[in-house]
C-alpha cells in the first residue's frame, strides 16, 4: 500500500495520520462511560464548591472554575492543600497540624505570573504588590498555569474595557446554563473561549465568531496536486483550514458563500483525478461555492458527521439571513469618494508603469493558480509577491482580504452609509479633535490639499467615532486613515480602519493608548532577547520604553515616507502585528554601531528619526539613502521571522498586567495626593485605606 | 563667570493643535508651515545659543497633544529644566488643560522645572477667548511667567526661548551655590544629569559665527 506514494514525505504524513486516528479511536470512550464519569466528576465538584464557599465566603456569583492539589511554601515550610480558582480569585487553603493557611488573591491584583523551579519541583509564582506567593507540587502544572493565565487575562481585559461595549463577549455567560450543577462547564466554556480566540486570530475573523470544533483532515491542493494535512475548523459563519505545518496553506470559506457540501461522486471531475490516491472517496467531501469554486477535503474519520455539521450551519445561516435592506433608504443620498490615488496622482513614470504591470501580471498568474478572493489558497508562495509590494491596482482588494475587513464589509452593507448620514451632535469634543487634525494627516499629498480628500477623511473618522464611542478618535488614526484613503474607497477604508482598531492593534487607540504602551513593553522584551547590547544601551539612555510608540501607533507612516511605509502595511495586513516588531528590531540592528556610540537620549532619537526619514522605495529615490524599505522588510523576515503570534500574545499578557497595575497605581497616587491636602491622613495611610476598601 | 557651557532640556506640553510644533520649528529653523503632521512621535531638536559669554545647548522636546496621550507625558517631561505649557488664545479649553499640566509638573518635578505659560496664535487676537488678564494672573499664582507668541508671525518666539534660557541658568547657578553651601563635600552633583558645566573656551570661537539671537 505504501508503495503507491511517490514521495517519502507523503508516506510519513500518511502514517502519522493513521496512527493519530487510531489513537483517537482508542481514546474515545463509549457514550455510557462518559456520562457515568461525568456524574462522578460532578459529585466531586459539588463537594469542592461547597467547601470553597464555606472556606472563603466570596460573593456567590464568583463561581469556582477548577481546583488543584498543591503545596504552598512559605518561609520554606511547605503546606499541602488545595488551590481553588474562581472567576475572580485565586484561593488556597491548607490545614496541617493545627495551623491553617488561607490565601485569597484577586486576579486584578496580580502583577506577574511565572513558572519557577526549585530543587524538588517546578512551581508557579504569583506576584502582587503585597508580595509574592509560591505554589509547588502540582499534578499537572501546565494545566493550572494555563488556567491562571487565562483567568487573569479575562479579569484584566475586563478591567480595561469596563465601559467598552465591543468586548462584551469576553467573559462567558454566568447566567442560566453554567450556574447549574455542572460548574465544571465553566472551565469548558473558558477553554472554548480561548480556542475561539486563537481561531479568530489565526483567520482574522470578527470578534464575535465562535469556534464550533475542529477535525484533522487533509486538503487537496490543486496548485501542486497533492494532499496537505491539517485541520478543518467549523464556526457558525466560516469553514476554515490550516495546514499542520504553519502557513503551508490556509483557507477561509464563508458559509454564506457555500452553495453545496457533498460526498464526491465517483465520476466527478475532481475525484477521478485522484482515484488512485489512498484517500478513498468514503472519507472525502467537496465544498462548492456560489462562485463555482470546488474544495476537496479528505481523510475524515467521520465524514458524514462533518457534512451534517456544515449543512446544519448552512441551513441556519440561510434562515438567519434576511435579504439586506437599507433601513434608511430615502435619506441616504450619498456618493462615496473613490480611491484618492485615482483622482489625484500624476501619470506613472515609465519605470513605474513597467514595475506595476509586471507586478499585476504576477498577481494575475497567482490568482489563476491559487484562486482569487476570500477563499484563495493562502500559501507560502504568496510571501514572495507581498514582499515585492502590492501593485496599486490590487492593493485595496488584497488589504481587505488579508485583514479580514472584507467579512465585516460584506455582512454590514449599509452600515457605513448610515453612519455618514448620522448626526454627530453628541460627539462635539471628538468632532472638534478630528477637525483640527484633518489638515495635519498627510499634508504633503496633493489629495489632502483639496477639499475632496479632506471631506472623505472627515467622513471616515467621524463615522468611526460614532460606530465605536469607546475609542472615538485618537491622533494617529488620522494618519493611518489618510493612507488607506489613497488606495481604497471610503467604505473600504472605513472597514480597514475598524479592523486595525478592533483586532489588529488591540486597545491602541482607547483611553491612554494602553495597547501601544503594552506593545512598547513587548518590544522591550523582544529587544532584550534578540539584541542584548542595543537593549542595554537604550535602557541606559532610557529610550527603550518609548522609542517604538509612534512607529507602532501609525504603522511607521509618521516616521517614514508614507510610500515606503505602505510596503510595511502590505505585510502587516497579511501577517499582523508581528511584522511591526520584526521591522522595529531590524531598524535597531541596522543602526547598531551608531546607537552604541550615542551619549544621550536625544541623539539616539534624532539618529533613528533621520534614518527612518531616509528610507526609500523603488518609486522614490532619496539622495544619500542607503536603505530600501523592500530590503529592510525582507531582512526583518530573515532575521526575526521566527517571532510568532503566540510569542506576542504571551508577552502582551505579561505587559497588560504591568500596564494596568501601573495605571491603577498612578491613579491612586494622584487621588491620595489630592485627598491628603484636605485631611490629616498621610498619602500612605490613604492608600492603605483604599486597599482595605477595595 | 565667563565661558561656561550649559545643557538644558525643555519640553513643550499642551492640547492638540495649539502650535507646539510650530513654535519649535519657528525657533529652530525659522520656518512656519500651516500644515504639518499631527505630532505622534515626540520629536526632538537641539539648538545652540549664546547668552552673554555663555553657550547654551537646548534640547527641545515636542509632544503629542491629545488628551489620550496625556498618560505618556512623564516619559517626555522627566528631567526637564524648563517647560512650555502652550495654549491657543482662541480656545478656552486648551487653557484649562494647562492647569492640569501645571499641577502634574509641580508634583513630579517640584520647583526644579521653570514653567512658562505660553498663549500662542496672538495673530488671531480678534478671536481671543482667553482673557489675557486671567491668564497672567493664573501664571503668577502658580509661580510661572506668562508669554504671548505668534509662531506664524514670528512674534515673541525668540524672546520666549531666550528668556527661559536665562532663567534656567539663574536657577542652575543659584542651586549650585546653595548646594555648595549646604554640602561642602563633593557630592553636590546629585542634581539632574542633564546639566553639565564644562569649560568651553575651545568651542567659543565657532559658536560666535553661528550664534543666534
Amino acid at each position: 500500500m505504501l508503495e503507491s506514494f511517490d514521495e517519502q514525505e507523503d508516506i510519513s504524513s500518511f502514517i502519522f495520520c493513521k496512527i493519530e486516528s487510531l489513537i483517537v479511536q482508542s481514546n474515545e470512550p463509549s457514550v455510557d462511560e462518559n456520562t457515568e464519569e461525568e456524574e462522578i466528576e460532578s459529585k466531586k465538584f459539588q463537594e469542592a464548591i461547597k467547601k470553597f464557599q464555606k472556606l472563603f465566603k466570596l460573593n456567590p456569583s464568583d463561581k469556582l472554575v477548577n481546583y488543584y492539589s498543591c503545596n504552598y511554601s512559605k518561609n520554606r515550610v511547605p503546606r499541602q492543600g488545595w488551590m481553588y480558582l474562581s472567576m475572580n480569585h485565586i484561593c488556597f487553603y491548607s490545614y496541617m497540624m493545627g495551623t491553617e493557611a488561607k490565601i485569597t488573591i484577586p486576579y486584578t491584583d496580580i502583577m506577574n505570573i511565572e513558572k519557577i523551579s526549585s530543587l524538588l519541583s517546578t512551581g508557579i509564582k504569583i506576584s502582587t504588590r503585597n508580595g509574592s506567593f509560591n505554589f509547588y507540587m502540582f499534578l499537572n502544572i501546565d494545566d493550572t498555569y494555563k488556567l491562571i493565565q487565562q483567568l487573569t487575562n479575562f479579569a484584566v481585559q475586563n478591567l480595561l474595557s469596563k465601559s467598552q461595549e465591543f468586548k462584551k463577549d469576553l467573559l462567558p455567560n454566568l447566567d442560566k446554563k453554567s450556574a447549574t450543577k455542572f460548574v465544571s462547564h465553566l472551565k469548558r466554556d473558558l477553554d472554548a473561549k480561548a480556542r475561539s480566540e486563537s481561531f479568530r486570530t489565526m483567520f482574522r475573523l470578527a470578534n464575535a465568531e465562535m469556534l464550533d470544533g475542529n477535525v484533522i483532515c487533509s486538503i487537496w491542493a490543486p496548485y501542486n496536486k497533492r494532499y496537505i494535512r491539517g485541520k478543518i475548523y467549523v464556526s457558525s459563519n466560516y469553514v476554515c483550514f490550516a495546514s499542520k505545518i504553519s502557513k503551508e496553506v490556509e483557507l477561509i470559506i464563508p458559509i454564506r458563500d457555500i452553495y453545496l457540501v457533498e460526498k464526491p461522486s465517483a465520476n466527478s471531475r475532481i475525484s477521478r483525478r485522484n482515484a488512485d490516491d489512498e484517500y478513498d472517496l468514503d472519507r472525502s467531501l467537496v465544498i462548492t461555492t456560489k462562485m463555482k469554486e470546488n474544495f476537496l477535503f479528505s481523510g475524515f474519520l467521520e465524514r458524514d458527521l462533518i457534512i451534517q455539521k456544515i449543512s446544519d450551519m448552512l441551513l441556519s445561516n440561510q434562515e438567519g439571513a434576511v435579504p439586506p435592506v437599507d433601513p434608511n433608504h430615502e435619506n441616504n443620498k450619498f456618493e462615496q469618494c473613490s480611491p484618492l490615488m485615482e483622482l489625484f496622482s500624476k501619470a506613472y513614470s515609465d519605470a513605474k508603469r513597467v514595475r506595476e504591470s509586471t507586478k499585476e501580471a504576477e498577481w494575475k498568474h497567482h490568482f489563476s493558480e491559487y484562486g482569487r478572493g476570500v477563499s484563495m489558497y493562502r500559501t507560502t508562495e504568496i510571501y514572495e509577491l507581498i514582499l515585492e509590494g502590492l501593485p496599486d491596482k490590487y492593493r485595496c482588494e488584497l488589504w481587505l482580504i488579508f485583514s479580514g475587513a472584507i467579512h465585516q464589509k460584506n455582512t454590514n452593507p449599509f452600515v457605513y452609509k448610515n453612519l455618514v448620514n448620522q448626526p454627530c451632535d453628541d460627539f462635539e469634543v471628538t468632532m472638534d479633535e478630528i477637525e483640527r487634525d484633518l489638515h495635519r494627516s498627510l499634508p504633503e499629498h496633493v489629495a489632502f490639499q483639496s477639499e475632496i480628500g479632506i471631506n472623505a477623511l472627515r467622513r471616515v473618522l467621524k463615522s468611526y467615532a460614532i460606530r465605536n464611542p469607546s475609542i472615538g478618535y485618537c491622533q494617529a488614526m488620522n494618519i493611518i486613515a489618510s493612507v488607506l484613503l489613497l488606495y481604497c474607497s471610503e467604505e473600504d477604508s472605513f472597514w480597514l480602519l475598524a479592523s486595525i482598531c478592533e483586532r489588529l492593534l488591540p486597545d491602541y487607540y482607547n483611553t491612554k493608548v494602553v495597547g501601544a504602551q503594552i506593545d512598547a513593553g513587548v518590544f522591550e522584551d523582544l529587544c532584550e532577547h534578540y539584541l542584548k547590547d542595543i537593549y542595554i544601551k537604550l535602557k541606559e539612555l532610557s529610550v527603550i520604553s518609548y522609542v517604538s510608540l509612534a512607529w507602532f501607533l501609525t504603522l511607521f507612516i509618521s516616521s517614514m515616507p508614507f510610500d515606503s511605509a505602505v510596503y510595511l502595511v502590505d505585510c502587516f495586513f497579511y501577517d499582523g502585528a508581528k511584522v511591526m516588531f520584526q521591522l522595529a528590531l531590524t531598524i535597531l540592528q541596522e543602526n547598531k554601531e551608531e546607537l552604541l556610540k550615542c551619549n544621550d537620549e536625544g541623539d539616539s532619537i534624532a539618529l533613528l528619526a533621520k534614518y527612518l526619514e531616509n528610507i526609500e522605495n523603488p518609486d522614490r529615490k532619496i539622495p544619500n539613502s542607503n536603505t530600501n524599505v523592500k530590503n529592510l522588510i525582507r531582512d526583518s523576515y530573515i532575521n526575526f521571522g521566527t517571532i510568532t503570534d503566540e510569542d506576542i500574545s504571551r508577552l502582551r499578557l505579561k505587559h497588560r498586567l504591568r500596564v494596568v497595575q501601573n495605571m491603577e497605581e498612578n491613579l491612586l497616587n494622584s487621588i491620595a495626593r489630592n485627598v491628603s491636602k484636605q485631611c490629616s491622613f498621610s498619602d500612605d495611610q490613604i492608600k492603605d485605606l483604599f486597599y482595605i476598601y477595595k | 563667570m565667563s565661558g561656561k557651557s550649559y545643557q538644558f532640556k525643555i519640553v513643550l506640553l499642551g492640547e492638540g493643535c495649539v502650535g507646539k510644533t510650530s513654535l519649535m520649528l519657528r525657533y529652530v529653523q525659522d520656518k512656519f508651515n500651516d500644515e504639518h503632521l499631527s505630532t505622534i512621535q515626540a520629536a526632538f531638536i537641539k539648538k545652540k545659543i549664546r547668552i552673554g559669554s555663555n553657550s547654551v545647548e537646548l534640547a527641545i522636546w515636542d509632544t503629542a497633544g491629545q488628551e489620550k496621550y496625556h498618560a505618556l507625558g512623564p516619559i517626555y517631561y522627566r528631567g526637564s529644566n524648563g517647560a512650555f505649557l502652550v495654549y491657543d488664545i482662541t480656545d478656552i479649553d486648551s487653557f484649562e488643560r494647562i492647569r492640569k499640566w501645571v499641577t502634574e509638573l509641580k508634583t513630579s518635578l517640584g520647583d526644579d522645572c521653570i514653567l512658562c505659560i505660553v498663549g500662542n496664535k496672538s495673530d488671531l487676537e480678534k478671536n481671543r477667548n482667553v482673557p489675557i488678564k486671567e491668564a497672567e494672573e493664573y501664571a503668577k499664582s502658580v509661580g510661572a511667567k506668562h508669554y504671548s507668541t505668534s509662531a506664524k508671525l514670528n512674534q515673541g518666539v525668540n524672546e520666549l526661548f531666550l528668556d527661559i534660557s536665562k532663567r534656567m541658568i539663574e536657577k542652575f547657578e543659584s542651586s549650585e551655590n546653595l548646594e555648595s553651601i549646604n554640602h561642602q563635600s563633593g557630592n553636590s552633583s546629585n542634581k539632574r544629569n542633564t546639566i553639565q558645566v564644562v569649560d568651553d573656551s575651545v568651542v567659543q570661537q565657532e559658536d560666535k559665527k553661528s550664534g543666534c539671537c
